[in-house]
């Protein structure tokens, strides 16, 4: 019996072999996010190398990335550095993203506010450290006042999370827009820990019951 | 750390330290519970991250992708692109299909379990090509997938020898991320496996060597590699 069965190696184009979906028309506006299945698929490619994807893929979320970094660290051009690392992490970590475990939308600004909220951590702590060694205050950010991101629109993403009581809201949006942990935020408030980690809790399951079916 | 259960919703808000965040983050490689409620509450953070959305600068884009054109990519998602790059056409499908003919590797098909999954009524027999990775030696496999059941089975022949302190590990790849699948040594140039996880279509199979222990991330050079 031989078994000396040589194979040809026949290289073929990535898109062509993992997936036969076309790249759906060019989005037209900002808010026009397809659907998640799409993303979905673009991540998929993106995870084998594909770089034209990853092109389609930034176009789908780059409002939302840079918006959510923004939001955060309310500092246009330093949420401009952060939406990109965190892009740049998405096309490097594309490979560990599990759909099992959450649509590529929501891991793409799951990255994109862990890079914000980090970055926001560091420069505090750094200024912490300042402080104490020069005995005298910096200002906390010192941006001018054209860099940085008015009321109004804060005041705008603020539609979903009306849903929530008083006491919900509160608790998400000094963890989410100011970056602090659940100790901290049971600090300021004067509340227990474990009250802190409910109020987060039920406040994203309602957050999700209202705005469930419109984005998601 | 008795309440790892209640980190979910300061998971899912970057509200954890960082060494909370690990623990939480080992936490949920076991407790299915919390991967289900980190996955839907992580949905509702991202919500008002989508609510925050706001143009990005125009400049951006070409930043991103000049970053990502000079950035070799890196060992984990390089798996993929290497397991990509080796799909293979169908065109030695016939000339396999006469070697397996060849070869009979079991005197009772009841037990083979190539034969078991090949008994499901939507069995599907396709080729598993090797990669040029082997020099010299020209083994052949084939992959039976019930795509009702997810099982999966491979059976290999001329199979070289692998040393003691290594292993032949397959793995299925789906979504971006590759899973152990099963390790495996030839015997006599044959193997005949039946993978550890099931696998839906469109997913790949491939084969890499290891250490003897396995790894939980493909490191050797992809063997063999076919979609499903």
């Amino acid at each position: 019996m031989t078994t000396t069965v040589r194979l040809p190696v026949v290289p073929m184009r990535l898109a062509s072999v993992v997936s036969g979906a076309v790249y759906r028309r060019a989005r037209v506006q900002p808010s026009d996010i397809s659907s998640s299945a799409d993303i979905d698929e673009l991540l998929h490619r993106v995870a084998i190398g594909d770089r034209q994807a990853f092109g389609a893929f930034y176009d789908e979320l780059s409002g939302a990335v840079y918006g959510t970094a923004l939001r955060v660290i309310r500092d246009r051009a330093i949420a401009e550095e952060v939406a990109q690392d965190a892009f740049v992490e998405m096309w490097q970590k594309a490979s560990d993203w599990n759909p099992a475990r959450g649509k590529a939308k929501t891991w793409a600004l799951m990255i994109a506010h862990r890079r914000a909220v980090d970055r926001v951590r560091r420069e505090e702590a750094m200024r912490r450290r300042h402080e104490k060694t020069t005995l005298w205050s910096v200002p906390h950010r010192d941006n001018t006042a054209d860099e940085v991101v008015d009321d109004d629109e804060r005041r705008r993403v603020r539609r979903g999370l009306d849903a929530l009581t008083d006491l919900q809201r509160e608790a998400i949006e000094l963890a989410y827009f100011q970056a602090m942990t659940y100790r901290e935020v049971a600090e300021r408030l004067d509340v227990p820990l474990g009250t802190i980690k409910t109020r987060m809790r039920d406040g994203l399951v309602r957050l999700r019951e209202v705005m469930g079916g419109e984005s998601l | 750390m008795s309440d790892l259960h209640d980190f979910a919703a300061p998971y899912a808000l970057n509200a954890l330290d960082d060494a909370e965040r690990d623990a939480f983050e080992l936490h949920l490689d076991s407790c299915s519970a919390c991967r289900d409620e980190v996955a839907l509450l992580l949905e509702a953070a991202a919500s008002i991250g989508l609510e925050s959305e706001t143009p990005a600068p125009a400049s951006m884009k070409g930043s991103v992708m000049e970053r990502i054109g000079a950035d070799p990519v890196p060992a984990r998602s390089d798996l993929r692109q290497r397991f990509g790059r080796w799909i293979l056409g169908g065109a030695a499908a016939a000339v396999v299909a006469l070697a397996f003919a060849a070869a009979s590797l079991w005197l009772n098909p009841s037990e083979n379990p190539f034969q078991s999954v090949v008994a499901a009524p939507d069995a599907v027999v396709v080729e598993l090509p090797a990669t040029d990775a082997f020099e010299g030696v020209a083994p052949a496999a084939r992959v039976a997938f019930s795509a009702s059941s997810g099982d999966v089975a491979v059976e290999f022949i001329g199979l070289p020898d692998v040393a003691p302190d290594e292993t032949y590990e397959a793995w299925i790849i789906e979504g971006g991320s590759a899973s152990p699948a099963g390790l495996f040594r030839p015997d006599d140039g044959k193997a005949v496996v039946r993978l550890t996880r099931t696998a839906r279509s469109g997913a790949l199979v491939g084969v890499t060597i290891e250490p003897a222990a396995g790894s939980l991330q493909p490191t050797g050079e992809v063997l063999f590699l076919v979609e499903l």
